[in-house]
C-alpha cells in the first residue's frame, strides 16, 4: 500500500503548510525517502497543559497491511510522562490505535492529531502510568502537574520507581 | 707559386737522382712536374691529355723499365705532397658531393697517364682524404648524407649507390643504420601518398607494403648488402608502415569516425588490428575529441547533427576499441554540451521513433534537418539487435567500471584525464573478440540514454510524444517503431526492478493507455454495429487519470458548444457507452479530438482540413449553406460558449490558413468564400477597405502606423526560422544577442536591416502570438 | 461556406457514474478518493493495474464509495465487523444503482460473513468532530 503512503506524504506536507490548525504538528514524514514504512513526527505540547512549550517526538511504523491495520506509534522512550503513556517505552494507550477500533478512513495525520489531543485529555481509566492515573482519579491536579513537570525537566526514572 | 722548403728539396732530389741524365732531361722533368702539380692551376694538365713533349718525358722518365726506383719514389712523394698541399688549402670550399667528385677526378686525372702508383696506394691516399672530410668537414658530411637520402627518395639508385659507396669508404665500414633510416623515411613518403583520404579499403597496410617491396626491395637489399629475406629489416619496414598508418589516420580521425562513417568501416577495422599500445589509442581518441569539439560542439550545429555525429563516433569507437573503454570518454565529453540543448531529448526520441520526416510538424524544420533526423534514426535502429541480446550482463559490468563522472566540481576534462591515468591496460591477449556483433554489446541505445543525465527526462518526454501520437491516431494501430521503442524503454526501466516509483507508474500509464486504445477499438466495433449510427466517428475512450489529463484543467476539457448534428452524434455514442459499460459515463475532450472537415465555398471550391475538434467547431459557426457569414469575436465566443482569448487564438489560426478573413474597421471575421488564390484574398480586402474609407478617415493615422508595423513584421517573418532555430539550440537569448546573430546568419540576399528595437517589438509580437515567451531577465525563449 | 465533418476521431474520458454526483462541485479541485486507498474513484486500487472493468467502484447504502477490492479487503478483516470505514454504519451496497449491479454477488458473501456490531462508546468517541481532519 505504499502508494497510499506516498499520497499521504504529499498531502501531509501540503496540509501542514496550508492549515494553521495543525501548527502544533511541527513535522510529519518518512525518515527516509526510500522507505515509507518508518515515519517521524514532532509535536508541540498543547497550550494550557503542563506539556505546553515542550517538543515531543513520535516514532511511527507502518505495516504492509496499512491502512487495513493501524500504524504502530510510540513516543521516544523516556520522553513523556502521561497516564496513558508508558514512560520507559513511549507506548501509547489509545483506542484509535488498536486494531479493534481502527478504520482505514484514518490516516497518519489523524493519528498524530488524536495523540496530541490525548495529551490534553488524559484518560485515567485505562492507565499505563499508575501513579499519574491515581493522582488524576483523586483529582489532585496540582500534584499531577508537578510530577509531570518534574519528569519533563529531567527527573530521573530511577528516583521515580523507588 | 711560392715554393716551400720541402718542395724545393724534393725537386732538387729529383734532379739529383736523375744523375747524368739530368742535364739532358732537366727541362722535361720540370715540365712533367708542373703538369702533374695540382697546385699549378694555370699550367698543369687541366684535365687534358699530355702534349707530346710531356708524353715523351713520361715515357722516358716514368713509364720505362729503366726508370729508377729512387726517382719514382721521389716522384710519388712529390705528387702526394702536392696533392695534399692542394687538398688542405682547398677542402674548405667543398660543399656538395659533386665538388668532391670533381676534386677526386682532378687528382686522379694525370695519374692515368703514369705508371706511378700501385693498385692500393692511391686509393689509400684518397680514402685518407675522404676520411678526413667526414670527420673535419661536418657540413660536407651532412650534405653528402642528405644527398644520399634525396637520391633514394627520388628513386635514383645508380647515383645513390655512388654516394653510398663513397660514404662507406670514407667511414671505413658499411653504413647499414643510415641506409635503413633513409629507407624508413622513404616508407614515410610512400605511405603518405598511398594512405590518402580513402577509407573504403581494408588491408591497406599490407597492400602498400607489398607494392613498396615489389618496387624497391631488390635494389635496396643490394645496397644494404643483405639477403632479400632479411626479416629484421623487412619487419622494421612493415612496422614503419603500420606506424605511418596510425599517424595519418589519427590526423584524419574525425573524417574516419564521423564524416565517412559507415563507409569508413574497413579503415576502422584495420585500425583496430594495428592499434596495440594504449598510448596510440589515447592519441587517436584525443585527436578525435579535439576535432569533434572544433567541428561539432558549436552553436551553429543543430542538436540533431550533434547527436548524429555522436552516434557515429560512438559506433566507430566501439568498432576500433574492443575493450569498450574509450566511448565513455566521448560520452563524458559531449554530455555537458548536450545538456545545454533543450531539444536534445526530443531530437533523440524523434529519431528513435522515426518521426524525422512524417511527424515533424514544425514549420521551421527544413528538409535537410529531417534528412539528418532520418539518418540518425537509421543509425540508432541499426543497433537495436545487440541491445536485446546482451543488455543485462554488459551494462551491469560497465556500470561497475564507470561510475559516471559528476558533481566533484572539477572540470570534466581533467577528470577524464585522471581516469586515464589510473587505468592500466589489459594484456591484449586477454581481450577476446568473437564475431562482428559482440563488440557492440553495450548497445548504442543504452549509451545514448547514458548521455542524458536522467532516464526520467527521456521517459517523461517519451510519454508526452506517445500521448500526442495516440491522440492523433486515425485508427487504433501503432506503427512498429513505436512498439519497439516502447519495448526498449520498458526493458530499460525493467532493469531497475521498479526501484523508482515514478518509473513504475509511467510504465503502468503506458500500459493503461495502450489498453484503453485496444478497448476503444473493441467498443468502436460493437458500436458501429448499431443501426443508423454514424460510422464516420471513431472514438477513443481513455482513462483520463493515466493520460495526464486533469479532469478540471482548462485546456484539456474545455467545453465547446457543438453544432447540433455533431452534438447529436456524440450523445448517441455517450449513451451507447453507458449502456455497454454499466455505471460509467463519458465526457468529450474537444481539444484532444481530431476531425477531418471539408469546406465548400459558395463558388464550389472545396478544401479539406485536419484539425482538433475545438478549432473545427469554432469555424463551424461560420458554416452556412449559401452566403458567407460574418461574425465578431464576441459573437463567436458566445455561440460556442468559450472564453474570448481562446476563440481569438483559433480565429487567428483560420486567418493564417486563409479560410477566414478579418476586417479591421468592422471587427468582423468572414469566410473567404470567393477566394480562389491569394490575389483574390488581397483584392477582397482592398474592396473592404475602400468601401469603408468614409467612416474610417480619422482612423488613418493609426492605420498608417499599423500598416508600417505590419510591413516590418512581414519582413521579420522571413528571419523567423533563423530565430527559431537559434532558440531551439540555445534555449533563451536576449534581443541584442539575437540581433547580432541574425546580422551574421541571415544571407545577404534576404537582407536583415532591422534595428534592435524593431527586432524587440517583433519578438514581443511573437510573444503575443504565443510563439515565444519572455523570461524575467529580458530574454526570449520558445514556447514549449 | 459550408463546413462538413467527414471523419471524427473524438477523445472521450470515462468516469464512474455516481448518481447524485453530476453537479457536485468538487472542493479545491480535488478528485473524489476511495477512503481506503486514497486513490481516485477513477483510478485503481493499489493491487490493480488497469482501471475500469478490472477494478470497479461500489457505492454503499451510506453513500460512501470504495474500490471493490479495497472494501472487500477491509470487510475481510475480522475487526471490520462489517462496518463502513468512514461512518461505522453496517456496510451494504446501494440498490438499483448501475455501478453496483455486477458487484452484488461478489460482495454478498463478505457481507454475510462479517458480523454487524452495534456501536459502542469508543466508536462514538472517535466520531467526535475533533478527530476528523478536514
Amino acid at each position: 500500500m505504499s502508494s497510499r503512503l506516498a499520497k499521504e506524504y504529499k498531502n501531509v506536507a501540503k496540509t501542514l503548510r496550508a492549515d494553521q490548525s495543525f501548527s502544533h504538528v511541527l513535522s510529519l514524514g518518512p525518515c527516509s525517502d526510500d522507505n515509507l514504512t518508518h515515519w517521524d513526527a514532532q509535536i508541540m505540547g498543547p497550550a494550557d497543559t503542563c506539556y505546553s512549550g515542550y517538543k515531543f517526538t513520535l516514532r511511527i511504523q507502518v505495516t504492509d497491511r496499512y491502512p487495513l491495520e493501524p500504524p504502530k506509534i510510540r513516543f521516544a522512550p523516556f520522553s513523556i510522562p502521561h497516564c496513558n503513556i508508558d514512560f520507559d517505552s513511549g507506548r501509547i494507550c489509545l483506542t484509535l490505535l488498536e486494531q479493534e477500533h481502527w478504520s482505514p478512513a484514518w490516516d497518519l495525520l489523524h493519528c498524530v492529531q488524536a495523540i496530541w489531543l490525548l495529551l490534553a485529555n488524559p484518560e485515567p481509566d485505562s492507565p499505563l502510568d499508575v501513579d499519574l492515573a491515581c493522582l488524576l482519579r483523586a483529582k489532585d491536579y496540582s500534584a499531577h502537574d508537578a510530577l509531570v513537570c518534574y519528569y519533563l525537566n529531567g527527573g530521573s526514572h530511577g528516583s521515580r520507581s523507588n | 707559386m711560392v715554393s716551400t722548403n720541402e718542395e724545393t728539396q724534393l725537386v732538387e732530389q729529383l734532379h739529383y737522382t736523375l744523375g747524368d741524365l739530368d742535364a739532358s732531361f732537366s727541362d722535361d722533368l720540370e715540365g712533367l712536374l708542373t703538369w702533374l702539380n695540382p697546385n699549378e692551376t694555370q699550367s698543369n694538365h687541366q684535365l687534358r691529355p699530355p702534349i707530346l713533349r710531356i708524353k715523351s718525358a713520361i715515357k722516358t722518365l716514368v713509364n720505362n723499365k729503366n726508370a729508377q726506383e729512387p726517382f719514382l719514389d721521389l716522384l710519388r712523394q712529390f705528387v702526394v705532397y702536392q696533392t695534399r698541399v692542394h687538398f688542405f688549402s682547398n677542402f674548405r670550399s667543398l660543399v656538395h658531393f659533386k665538388d668532391l667528385q670533381k676534386l677526386e677526378r682532378y687528382y686522379e686525372f694525370p695519374l692515368r697517364f703514369l705508371e706511378l702508383f700501385g693498385d692500393g696506394e692511391w686509393t689509400e691516399e684518397i680514402s685518407g682524404f675522404r676520411n678526413y672530410l667526414i670527420f673535419y668537414h661536418p657540413v660536407l658530411a651532412r650534405n653528402v648524407k642528405l644527398r644520399l637520402k634525396q637520391l633514394i627518395l627520388e628513386d635514383d639508385f645508380e647515383m645513390a649507390m655512388k654516394v653510398y659507396s663513397w660514404l662507406c669508404s670514407a667511414e671505413g665500414h658499411s653504413l647499414t643504420q643510415l641506409l635503413v633510416d633513409i629507407i624508413l623515411a622513404k616508407v614515410k613518403v610512400f605511405a603518405s601518398k598511398e594512405f590518402s583520404a580513402e577509407f573504403t579499403r581494408r588491408f591497406v597496410i599490407m597492400e602498400t607494403y607489398n607494392s613498396f617491396m615489389a618496387s624497391f626491395w631488390s635494389t635496396l637489399s643490394t645496397m644494404l648488402e643483405c639477403p632479400e629475406d632479411n626479416h629484421e629489416i623487412t619487419k622494421e619496414i612493415y612496422e614503419s608502415f603500420e606506424a605511418q598508418f596510425i599517424e595519418i589516420r589519427t590526423r584524419q580521425a574525425f573524417d574516419i569516425f564521423v564524416t565517412e562513417y559507415p563507409n569508413s568501416k574497413p579503415t576502422l577495422l584495420e585500425l583496430r588490428a594495428v592499434l596495440k599500445s594504449p598510448s596510440k589509442y589515447t592519441q587517436l581518441i584525443t585527436e578525435l575529441l579535439v576535432q569533434f569539439e572544433a567541428r561539432v560542439l558549436k552553436p551553429s550545429v543543430t542538436t540533431v547533427e550533434i547527436l548524429l555525429s555522436y552516434v557515429k563516433a560512438i559506433k566507430s569507437i566501439l568498432t576500433v576499441d574492443i575493450s569498450n573503454r574509450y566511448f565513455q570518454l566521448l560520452t563524458n565529453f559531449v554530455r555537458p554540451y548536450l545538456m545545454e540543448r533543450r531539444d536534445a531529448v526530443v531530437s533523440f526520441l524523434n529519431a528513435m521513433l522515426g518521426m524525422g520526416t512524417i511527424e515533424h510538424r514544425e514549420s521551421g524544420t527544413k528538409v535537410s534537418q529531417a534528412n539528418i533526423t532520418s539518418q540518425l534514426s537509421k543509425e540508432i535502429s541499426d543497433s537495436y539487435q545487440p541491445i536485446f541480446t546482451t543488455t543485462m550482463e554488459s551494462s551491469s559490468h560497465s556500470q561497475q567500471q564507470y561510475t559516471p563522472i559528476r558533481a566533484t566540481g572539477e572540470p570534466v576534462c581533467s577528470q577524464v584525464i585522471a581516469r586515464f591515468l589510473e587505468w592500466s591496460p589489459e594484456p591484449s591477449d586477454s581481450i577476446q573478440f568473437n564475431g562482428d556483433n559482440s563488440f557492440m554489446s553495450e548497445g548504442i541505445f543504452n549509451i545514448i540514454i547514458e548521455l542524458f543525465d536522467s532516464r526520467d527526462v527521456i521517459i517523461a518526454e517519451f510519454l508526452r510524444l506517445f500521448k500526442e501520437k495516440l491522440f492523433n491516431l486515425r485508427g487504433y494501430r501503432l506503427e512498429t517503431n513505436w512498439h519497439s521503442s516502447l519495448k526498449i524503454l520498458k526493458e530499460r526501466v525493467g532493469l531497475n526492478k521498479f526501484s523508482n516509483a515514478q518509473d513504475f507508474s509511467n510504465v503502468n500509464n503506458i500500459d493503461v493507455m495502450l489498453r484503453d486504445i485496444k478497448q476503444s477499438e473493441d467498443l468502436c466495433c460493437e458500436m458501429h454495429k448499431i443501426p443508423n449510427i454514424n460510422v464516420d466517428i471513431v472514438p477513443k475512450i481513455i482513462s483520463y487519470l493515466f493520460w495526464g489529463i486533469v479532469s478540471d484543467s482548462e485546456s484539456s476539457s474545455r467545453e465547446v458548444v457543438l453544432p447540433t448534428k455533431l452534438d447529436h452524434d456524440m450523445t448517441i455514442y455517450k449513451n451507447n457507452y453507458a449502456k455497454m459499460k454499466k455505471g460509467r459515463k463519458l465526457r468529450l475532450h474537444p481539444a484532444q479530438s481530431l476531425v477531418k472537415i471539408r469546406l465548400t465555398c459558395a463558388n464550389g471550391r472545396t478544401s479539406r482540413h485536419e484539425v482538433s475538434m475545438d478549432k473545427a467547431v469554432i469555424l463551424s459557426c461560420f458554416s452556412s449553406e449559401h452566403e458567407s457569414k460574418s461574425l465578431t469575436l464576441e459573437e463567436v465566443s458566445a455561440k460556442v460558449d468559450v472564453e474570448k482569448e481562446f476563440v481569438q487564438q483559433v480565429l487567428n489560426f483560420w486567418l493564417q490558413a486563409s479560410v477566414l478573413t478579418y476586417d479591421h474597421e468592422s471587427g468582423l471575421y468572414c469566410t473567404l468564400d470567393h477566394g480562389e488564390n491569394s490575389d483574390d484574398v488581397k483584392s477582397s480586402r482592398m474592396l473592404g477597405s475602400t468601401g469603408s474609407t468614409i467612416h474610417g478617415r480619422n482612423d488613418s493615422g493609426a492605420a498608417a502606423v499599423r500598416s508600417q508595423q505590419q510591413e516590418l513584421f512581414q519582413s521579420m517573418e522571413r528571419v523567423w526560422p533563423f530565430i527559431k532555430g537559434m532558440l531551439t539550440n540555445l534555449g533563451s537569448m536576449k534581443p541584442e544577442k539575437i540581433h547580432s546573430f541574425l546580422k551574421m546568419a541571415v544571407p545577404k540576399e534576404m537582407g536583415f536591416t532591422a534595428t534592435v528595437s524593431q527586432l524587440e517589438s517583433f519578438l514581443c509580437h511573437m510573444v503575443d502570438e504565443n510563439q515565444l515567451e519572455s523570461t524575467a531577465s529580458g530574454a526570449f525563449k520558445l514556447v514549449k | 461556406m459550408l463546413l462538413e465533418f467527414e471523419k471524427v476521431y473524438p477523445v472521450f474520458s470515462w468516469s464512474w457514474d455516481i448518481p447524485g454526483d453530476e453537479n457536485a462541485v468538487k472542493e479545491n479541485g480535488d478528485e473524489d478518493l476511495c477512503g481506503i486507498c486514497r486513490v481516485s474513484y477513477n483510478g485503481t486500487c493499489p493491487s490493480c493495474k488497469y482501471p475500469g472493468d478490472d477494478c470497479p467502484l461500489v457505492i454503499g447504502e451510506c453513500n460512501h464509495n470504495f474500490h471493490v477490492h479495497c472494501i472487500q479487503q477491509w470487510l475481510d478483516t475480522p475487526t471490520a465487523k462489517g462496518l463502513c470505514p468512514m461512518c461505522r454504519q453496517p456496510f451494504s451496497l446501494k440498490r438499483n444503482v448501475a455501478i453496483n449491479e455486477f458487484q452484488m454477488g461478489r460482495l454478498a458473501k463478505v457481507l454475510i460473513n462479517s458480523q454487524p456490531a452495534t456501536l459502542n462508546d469508543d466508536q462514538d468517541m472517535m466520531m467526535e468532530p475533533e478527530f476528523v481532519v478536514r
